[in-house]
């Protein structure tokens, strides 16, 4: 008995005597940060990425500044590794939280990325988005010194989220949209405005993981309606597409939009019903008619709706001639008709394919109501 | 024998002196007094309270013998010594006995047997010509009053504890129980103490096996001979328990009558001790330890959910330091992204590593709690606010600890102080550093 | 000896040792396995196998109603005439303990993708190992009741798991007929081999008091197989199949999409939680392996011996240096050898058995238990 005993004791003491080294000890003080990563070309050699690190400095009495590192590599690992051996601290990994890419760099690929997202070293959760110009640039923008850069463009995002301005695509669902059959990733657009100010403004539209064209805000706020994924799209029609719309000045939000997109295959042609239905919340309204009154309003609903039509049906043929689906055009055929699908023919099929819209629109509520009559 | 007993052994076996029995054995009264007395002067030389009061019974020389202090003077004088000096002369045994106004005597042939109930605060009256001992209980400890219990604090129900008297306590708990079915049997455990253990049951109730069980390693206290004293409960709960060397309680301590009842309803068999205020309940499993007695006067929702908050607090106070180390040391992915900058501001001002801040500030804080524990209120209070102030505020400020290491030192002792019972939550504080310890370093 | 045998399983207990023993590492990456063969056709293929394995317990019942009071280990020899009995029992035993080598391997390969790089594999295996081991030779008793223990943990975590907190599009699972029943039929075969590990019920079957022991033990698949069609479901429907297929552990890239508000990372916390149940899983694995190895060494050879041995071969199991990728081909080729011999061989045992007319003692005990 005693033997077996000192046995296990012996074999207790060896696995603990095993254990106390602490391979992968990394207490927290000792970590970069790094908060936000801007990916760009390198100036001097195309083949080679500049990624920007940006990490948090730790000043006396709550201050905080950021301090940015560019490393130039040939993908992200290697990036890390290069600014590893610069630095005396170890690269937090899963607490990137803003990934920016240039311009050039997302019109090169964005495989620079995706070699590593598959290892938690960036947090799945962290928002992506492209610079208009280089990352680098939109990353050193100076704010108020009681900001620091990944907390601005972090609380931006969710801000132009809720308020339904802006699409939030996350580094796990541009993973997923640039893997799956029949969708096309889309991506946020960053603008640097004057020195020291950071706007959203559209979106970025990629085939496959190529950067093909941009959407403007206008654009993206229809889209959003269209791909039916939002609680709130905001929208004010100020170009001026019927004649009633076209002075006075309209903002509404779009509640919880939903469509039903619907892909057919007709003798090899391609057949795509968009029907498009959402309730309204009427912000602002200023116009000869009170629509307090039924009639003015259902006049008002049905020119929204013919607003809606004229701006889908055109975003819906900018797609279609730069042959991307961020919709998921091709993803619904796949699921209902999966026989005829064939991933080579259908950016083809896309491109020639014959669109039909229906929009539905529902007042919600009617906020406030500006009634004044300016032309009388 | 194991290693560590051996040690043990070597340790602390070999100094115990060996405990003499005076009155082991049996010695017959001698009809002649004054041997009897030679015997016990000499038995009882430079014992203070010890008292021979000689007097003539109906003519022929007796002697009133008792300890003062543990015996009523009164009951003495007026129902045992004053009727006996008018007992008519030549008097026979009975109607000697019949002279005694007390009612509760008895007659003992064997002298040691009637010296050691002498020893309980029994007066004993020997008599010239009488081969017997006459005992009359006139026995009068000096006790305190029944009140409400201090660690066993209930907000609701009865407010009566346990007392260090064991008739007053068997009393309370037969006030509860009125049926012939509570049973008990008495121990006398330690060779110098004869403390009274009595093992109460409910016939029918309880278990054999359990009964029997309990008889048995309670009887083998008693036997051994080399066992000096018996103060408390604590120290029978040592002795009977399955595994002495844990730190966690295996009989459950109680100060209640209440509880103890309950308990004894239940199946249970119940301890208590003269001279301790706490009686034990065998057999106990671990989640026992969480009951109160406000458990059961409460609506069940709120029971329920007190007693779950409970088992939270016992995760929380044994494991939130670890986790903390665990975290900041190896798994800080998963602190959110907007407290991780603060955290790691606040630890890169501290020089010590997050294992040794932990240890120290737990061993800060059990320093305080042991400081307030054994110093009387007004000054315990003084100790607390210190205690806050230093540890809180200029530990913080002068950067030897981390604030939110503060926090989680504070949440785990508050989390312990919600562990009704203290064996309990001793134990499960002490895991507190094992546990620190293997999050560092595994 | 069989007379003394006692009734110490409960019905709750039983459910627990098959759920544990069967649900270890196979969940973290099912949904690529499967999905390779039965392309989105695996939310079909994973009951269908549910229901397999459901039959196969069922033949695990009849033979080891034919015993009530015998373990596999006494009554396999019967059957097979010593020699014979002997070789299968071995290789058994063996299969067990490979099994949970290779099991703790497995996820420990997992664990060092994800979370601990540096730390060598011996520094988290071994003291896995002692702990499964220590808990294993108890016996029955013990080993029941430590899974017990853990499974209230588990069974938390696989409710966690099924909750749809992440946003599914179900158009990336449809359509389910996607490769045909072909596909369908053939995916059946990877996801039983996630099933593998509920032989332990002809273990433990004499201990077992309740009156519905397969009861017990059915229940325990069909939870099973909600889990995981419940689980492949909200991973394909989040990732999309094609991400699934190039994700080693898919159930980890679903999991590092979901942030918890305390605990930022839900895959590094799942991670941690999860090494319970692979202790537990490695615990019923042993345990099976020891009691078998029991019945064919012979009795003069002390029970203690038999037990370090198989620790220290344990110990050289998980210390044997094999590279990831031979570790994979080695889990793919014992799959089917550990299906057939633990799910399909005992059926054919039960086929001898009533073929021969071999027959256990009738008990008394489980009706006076009942």
């Amino acid at each position: 008995m005693c033997k077996t005993k000192l046995l296990s004791y012996l074999l207790l003491v060896i696995v603990a005597c095993s254990l106390s080294a602490c391979w992968d000890q990394r207490p927290i003080e000792d970590l970069g940060l790094i908060n936000c990563v801007g990916i760009d070309i390198y100036p001097e050699n195309p083949e080679l990425l500049d990624f920007t690190f940006v990490y948090p400095l730790f000043l006396e009495e709550r201050r905080q500044a950021a301090k940015l590192d560019i490393i130039a590599a040939a993908n992200i690992g290697e990036a890390i590794n290069i600014w590893e051996r610069r630095n005396p601290r170890r690269f937090a990994a899963g607490k990137v939280g803003i990934v920016i890419f240039g311009t050039e760099a997302a019109q090169q690929d964005l495989s620079g990325l995706f070699d590593y997202a598959q290892l938690p070293l960036f947090d799945d959760n962290a928002y992506v988005a492209v610079a208009a110009g280089k990352a680098s640039d939109l990353l050193q923008t100076p704010l108020p010194e009681t900001e620091i850069i990944a907390t601005h463009l972090h609380t931006m995002f969710r801000t132009n989220r809720h308020e339904g301005q802006t699409i939030l695509v996350t580094v796990g669902k541009l993973m997923t949209l640039a893997t799956v059959q029949g969708i096309d990733p889309i991506l946020p657009k960053v603008h640097k405005l004057g020195e020291d100010r950071i706007e959203l403004d559209g979106a970025v539209l990629f085939q496959d993981r190529r950067m093909v064209g941009t959407l403007d805000q206008n654009e993206l706020l229809i889209f959003m309606a269209l791909q039916g994924q939002h609680s709130i799209v905001s929208i004010a029609p100020t170009t001026a597409n019927t004649g009633e719309l076209a002075k006075p000045k309209v903002e509404l939000d779009l509640v919880s939009p939903k469509t039903k997109i619907r892909p057919q295959l007709q003798d090899g042609k391609l057949v795509v019903n968009f029907s498009l239905q959402a309730s309204y919340v009427l912000h602002s309204y200023s116009s000869v008619q009170n629509i307090t009154k039924p009639e003015a309003a259902q006049s008002l609903t049905r020119d929204l709706e013919s607003y809606l039509l004229i701006e889908a049906e055109r975003l819906i043929t900018k797609l279609q001639e730069l042959g991307v689906d961020p919709l998921g055009v091709g993803k619904r055929l796949r699921a209902s008709n999966f026989r005829q699908f064939d991933p080579l023919q259908f950016r083809e099929q896309w491109a020639d394919a014959a669109i039909s819209i229906d929009v539905k629109l529902k007042p919600f509520r009617a906020g406030a109501i500006d009634t004044t009559q300016p032309d009388r | 024998m194991s290693l560590w007993n051996r040690i043990l052994q070597k340790l602390i076996g070999a100094n115990q002196p060996k405990i003499e029995q005076p009155l082991a054995g049996k010695l017959a009264v001698s009809p002649r007094l004054e041997n009897n007395l030679a015997y016990i002067t000499e038995l009882f030389a430079d014992v203070a309270d010890f008292v021979c009061r000689r007097l003539s019974v109906g003519g022929r020389p007796a002697a009133l013998l008792y300890l003062r202090g543990i015996t009523d003077a009164r009951v003495i004088q007026e129902g045992i010594a004053g009727p006996l000096l008018q007992c008519q002369h030549n008097a026979s045994l009975s109607e000697l006995l019949q002279c005694i106004s007390v009612s509760n005597f008895a007659c003992l042939q064997d002298l040691h047997q009637a010296l050691l109930q002498m020893l309980e605060g029994k007066v004993l009256l020997l008599c010239q010509g009488l081969s017997q001992a006459i005992l009359v209980d006139a026995a009068n400890f000096p006790k305190r009053n029944i009140a409400q219990p201090e660690s066993d604090v209930a907000i609701s129900g009865p407010q009566e504890g346990f007392i260090e008297h064991l008739a007053d306590n068997f009393a309370l708990v037969r006030r509860r129980l009125r049926t012939p079915k509570l049973k008990s049997r008495v121990f006398r455990l330690g060779a110098l103490t004869r403390t009274t253990v009595m093992l109460c049951y409910l016939q029918d109730r309880v278990g054999q096996q359990l009964l029997a069980e309990v008889e048995t390693r309670l009887q083998q206290v008693q036997d051994q001979v080399d066992l000096p004293d018996i103060l408390d409960s604590y120290a029978i709960m040592e002795l009977i328990s399955d595994h002495p060397r844990s730190p966690f309680p295996q009989l459950l301590q109680t100060e209640r009558p209440d509880v103890i009842v309950a308990n004894l309803v239940e199946g249970r068999g119940a301890i208590l001790v003269d001279g301790s205020p706490v009686a034990l309940v065998a057999p106990a499993a671990f989640f026992d330890f969480f009951q109160t007695a406000d458990d059961y006067n409460l609506h069940p929702i709120f029971a329920a959910f007190t007693r779950w908050l409970r088992f939270l607090a016992v995760v929380i106070s044994t494991s939130v330091s670890a986790l903390y180390v665990a975290v900041v040391t190896y798994h800080y992915e998963i602190i959110p992204a907007r407290i991780i900058t603060t955290i790691a501001r606040t630890r890169s001002m501290v020089p010590l590593s997050s294992f040794t801040e932990a240890i120290l500030m737990e061993i800060t804080v059990d320093l305080l709690r042991e400081a307030s524990v054994r110093l009387p209120g007004a000054v315990g209070q003084v100790i607390g606010v210190l205690g806050a102030l230093v540890v809180g505020q200029a530990a913080v400020q002068a950067n030897i600890v981390a604030p939110l290491m503060v926090i989680v030192v504070a949440i785990s002792t508050i989390s312990s102080f919600l562990i009704p019972n203290n064996e309990q939550a001793t134990a499960l504080r002490l895991l507190r550093f094992p546990l620190i310890v293997a999050a560092n370093f595994l | 000896m069989q007379g003394k045998r006692q009734k110490v399983i409960t019905g709750w207990q039983l459910f627990c040792l098959i759920l544990n023993g069967v649900v270890g590492i196979g969940i973290f990456n099912l949904a690529r396995q499967v999905g390779e063969v039965a392309g989105r056709g695996v939310l079909l293929t994973i009951p269908l196998a549910g229901l397999l394995a459901l039959g196969t317990l069922a033949g695990h019942y009849l033979l080891a109603r034919r015993f009530p009071r015998q373990t596999l280990a006494e009554y396999a020899e019967k059957i097979l005439s010593p020699p014979l009995g002997k070789i299968y029992l071995g290789l058994y035993g063996v299969l067990s303990l490979a099994l949970a080598i290779t099991v703790s391997r497995s996820y420990w390969s997992l664990v060092s993708a994800w979370a601990l790089g540096r730390t060598p594999q011996l520094a988290f295996l071994l003291p896995l190992i002692l702990v499964c081991w220590n808990v294993a030779r108890r016996g029955v008793v013990v080993t029941a009741r430590v899974v017990e223990l853990i499974n209230y943990g588990t069974l938390t975590l696989m409710l966690l798991l099924m909750i749809p907190v992440i946003p599914v599009d179900l158009d990336y699972v449809r359509p389910v007929m996607e490769t045909g029943v072909g596909g369908i039929l053939r995916g059946i075969i990877p996801s039983l081999y996630a099933t593998i590990g509920f032989d332990v019920f002809l273990i433990v079957f004499p201990y077992v008091r309740s009156r519905r022991p397969f009861a017990a033990g059915a229940a325990a698949i069909a939870l099973i197989t909600l889990f995981y069609t419940v689980t492949t479901l909200l991973i394909i429907g989040n990732l999309g199949l094609e991400l699934v297929l190039i994700n080693t552990w898919p159930l980890q890239t679903y999991l590092h999409r979901f942030a918890l508000a305390v605990f930022e990372r839900a895959d590094i916390v799942f991670l941690i939680a999860w090494v319970f149940q692979i202790i537990n899983t490695v615990i019923v694995l042993m345990f099976t392996g020891m009691t078998v190895l029991q019945g064919v060494v012979p009795q003069k050879v002390s029970r203690r011996w038999l037990h370090l041995s198989i620790l220290v071969l344990a110990m050289a199991g998980v210390a044997w240096p094999v590279k990831f990728a031979s570790q994979v081909k080695l889990v793919n080729s014992l799959s089917p050898i550990a299906f057939f011999y633990h799910a399909i061989t005992p059926l054919l045992l039960w086929l001898i058995a009533a073929l021969r007319g071999l027959k256990g003692e009738k008990t008394d005990v489980q009706d006076q238990a009942a």
